[in-house]
């Protein structure tokens, strides 16, 4: 079993740091889970920058491409499951498929996705009108790619359980937000957040209210504030304007807050998914069992049918016995992070 | 020889792109370009004056690029340029021995940026085509061009990231010994190195931190040996590990620890059978094989649930709005009921 997760969003909303910071803390471990890199050399890639960071307080150069990278989730030295992780350069997302390859893989990628993680710039949530908050963190075009690709392919019947997909909203730059939008648990950051994703958000609600016929819980979706830098490590070293956005100077050593748990969401809930489909296989073979058991005449004739049947029903609860303390671990940890996009 | 530029970079709201390509350059190149580049994560020390440089082949066209910082920032993360110029695989010959002059020109000749008028209104455009009809310069034989060839298949040569090694390139270049067009990649990482050899051969490199000339394994990216000096050749060792001394064990002045080794200042005091270290591992242990079963199936703190909570709780709320009605279970024909007595007997157990 190997889950795909991508990650993607606008530019300059900090993907990239997100993502080498999140590596970091992973490779040693945080709260019992580390990452092991399929290829050595991935680590130590993506910890050069890193280290040019921490130490030189530069922040770490653009993404210009598509990259993707296998890893392996353990908790204590316990494996949890595979996983691909692609990271995408901000403008794949604001590109025609037909202008850019980059878009198109990313296009590709998202269909092919079990998990997004979707990055958006809170400081810029926060800040400015909603209408340019919008376009800053490309949301309308998350949206518009998530809905052609995951939601309405499943609406149109074209799917199946595994069409759905879980969404995580990691919320960078939360160290910088004004006070009025970090008091509560950052209560008005999320408010504003809902907003500014309200095409996911939407979606979201109305298949809970059950307008359509889709399960509403194969899109489970949430978000967090989080910070690379940790709180008082950055200030604010010029206000965005325009498509300007706010830059930031690095005034101390970088403390990441509660970077790891949208990326444990987002695994967790794939996990979940699975052993939702290993449930419903075992619902289907005791339904089959119960109708050959209610025909009497099946029961007699059909003993061998319903024994491997039973065999199938007994081998799917055992995967699914195997698979529960892996859920459990890592939903444990994450979910009670979390905040939900619907409320 | 004619030739198209290429100019790719950001402005303040368009991510990375092409903003000036070649006629035939197709989206796929152009991403090939920008996840080739996206392993240089610092570009602090490159200038328009001392870039970066890159000759390979992609898709239909050969290419001539610079590397540099732009001076430019977004959200406070420094701008880089890739630009230079494509000429169409058909004209590699010509194109390789314009090589030299291309480089000696590069401030003009790569400059492409300096073309568009605002790079902050600039939209995605085709490039023009342009000839080319200079000669290359006369340039000094290096001495150990005819080792270069000998070993070429094996090594490759690594230059110095300096104003020195940028001239050694343009000699190297410059010699018509050389049959085939060496590609080369001057200020660079092994990252980098890697992603070029997909698309071909990369004869020439040099890393930000090569300070010597060298000739460097293809396979391993040992040196093999230095230019220059007579004395460092074959026997030369990988400096990261063969130069480090073996001390031999019995002469080390620090007493070795074996890992299942227990230290005397590390006995548990209260339970000295067991000394404090393999006390914690044997926790450490436990509590790792316990860790994944032991977790409980407490859910109460959740913010955020999961698929199957989100559907038990949907479930149970619609049950509660519609309550389902009770079954009928058992059948009361006692006939029917003989028979699945004797079905019972005949058909096999269910399993749990």
């Amino acid at each position: 079993m190997s889950l795909k997760v991508t990650l993607f969003g606008g530019t300059g909303q900090g993907k990239t740091t997100y993502t080498l910071g999140l590596l970091y803390l992973m490779v040693e471990g945080i709260d019992g889970f580390r990452i092991e890199d399929e290829d050595v050399d991935t680590t130590t890639k993506y910890m050069k920058p890193w280290s040019d960071f921490v130490m030189v307080k530069q922040w770490p150069a653009p993404t210009m491409g598509r990259r993707e990278d296998r890893f392996k989730l353990y908790f204590q030295d316990q494996f949890i499951t595979d996983f691909l992780w692609v990271d995408y350069q901000g403008g794949a997302i604001n590109q025609p498929t037909d202008e850019s390859d980059a878009a198109a893989q990313l296009h590709a990628d998202i269909q092919e996705s079990n998990a997004v993680i979707i990055v958006a710039d809170a400081y810029t949530i926060a800040t400015r009108p909603l209408i340019e908050a919008r376009m800053l963190t490309s949301a309308p075009l998350v949206f518009h790619l998530l809905n052609s690709y995951k939601f309405k392919p499943a609406q149109e019947g074209q799917g199946d359980l595994n069409q759905g997909i879980s969404i995580a909203i990691v919320l960078t730059k939360a160290d910088a937000l004004p006070e009025e939008y970090k008091v509560n648990d950052y209560e008005k950051l999320y408010a504003k957040a809902r907003q500014v994703f309200h095409g996911i958000h939407d979606f979201i609600r109305e298949e809970r209210a059950k307008v359509s016929s889709l399960r509403p819980w194969l899109y489970p979706s949430a978000m967090l504030a989080v910070s690379i830098v940790g709180e008082g490590n950055a200030a604010v070293a010029s206000e965005g304007q325009g498509y300007d956005l706010a830059s930031f100077q690095l005034i101390g050593s970088p403390e990441p807050e509660d970077i790891q748990y949208p990326f444990l969401y987002a695994i967790g809930n794939e996990l979940d998914r699975n052993a939702l489909t290993l449930e419903e296989e075992i619902g289907d073979l005791e339904s089959r069992l119960s109708k050959l058991d209610s025909n009497v005449l099946s029961r007699i004739l059909r003993g061998r049918t319903i024994r491997q049947l039973q065999e199938e029903r007994q081998e799917t609860a055992a995967r699914l016995k195997e698979l529960e303390p892996k859920i459990r671990t890592v939903t444990r940890t994450a979910n009670k992070k979390m905040r939900p996009l619907l409320v | 020889m004619h030739y198209e530029n290429f100019l790719f970079t950001r402005n303040q709201r368009q991510d990375f792109t092409a903003f000036v390509r070649p006629s035939a350059l197709s989206n796929k190149d152009v991403s090939a370009i920008g996840a080739i580049f996206n392993y240089v994560t610092d570009i602090s020390r490159l200038t328009a004056e001392f870039p970066s440089l890159y000759a390979f082949p992609l898709g239909e066209y050969v290419f001539l690029l610079r590397h540099y910082n732009s001076g430019r920032k977004h959200a406070g993360r420094a701008i880089g340029v890739i630009e230079g110029i494509a000429v169409k695989q058909a004209d590699a010959s010509t194109f390789s021995a314009a090589l030299p002059q291309f480089i000696v020109q590069q401030t003009e000749l790569l400059n492409v940026s300096a073309s568009i008028a605002d790079i902050e209104e600039q939209d995605s455009e085709t490039s023009a085509d342009y000839e080319w009809n200079e000669s290359s310069p006369h340039a000094e034989f290096e001495p150990f061009i005819a080792d270069f060839i000998e070993r070429r298949q094996t090594d490759r040569l690594f230059l110095p990231f300096t104003a020195a090694g940028r001239d050694t390139l343009i000699n190297v270049l410059a010699d018509q010994r050389l049959s085939l067009t060496p590609y080369f990649a001057f200020g660079t990482n092994s990252d980098v190195l890697a992603q070029l050899e997909h698309q071909a051969r990369i004869d020439i490199a040099s890393f930000f931190k090569t300070d010597r000339a060298s000739f460097r394994s293809r396979q391993t990216n040992r040196v093999t040996s230095y230019i220059g000096i007579e004395a460092e050749t074959e026997a030369t060792p990988d400096p990261s590990m063969s130069l480090r001394p073996v001390a031999p064990t019995t002469t080390s002045l620090r007493r070795e620890t074996k890992h299942d080794e227990e230290s005397d200042l590390e006995a548990r005091v209260d339970f000295p059978a067991m000394s404090l270290r393999s006390s914690r591992r044997t926790e450490a242990s436990e509590s790792r094989t316990k860790s994944i079963e032991s977790v409980e199936d407490d859910n109460s703190e959740m913010a955020v649930l999961t698929m199957r909570q989100l559907r038990d709780k949907l479930r149970a709320e619609e049950e509660a709005a519609h309550p389902p009605e009770p079954e009928k279970h058992h059948s009361n024909n006692p006939i029917r009921r003989f028979i699945e007595f004797v079905a019972s007997l005949v058909s096999p157990p269910k399993s749990e």
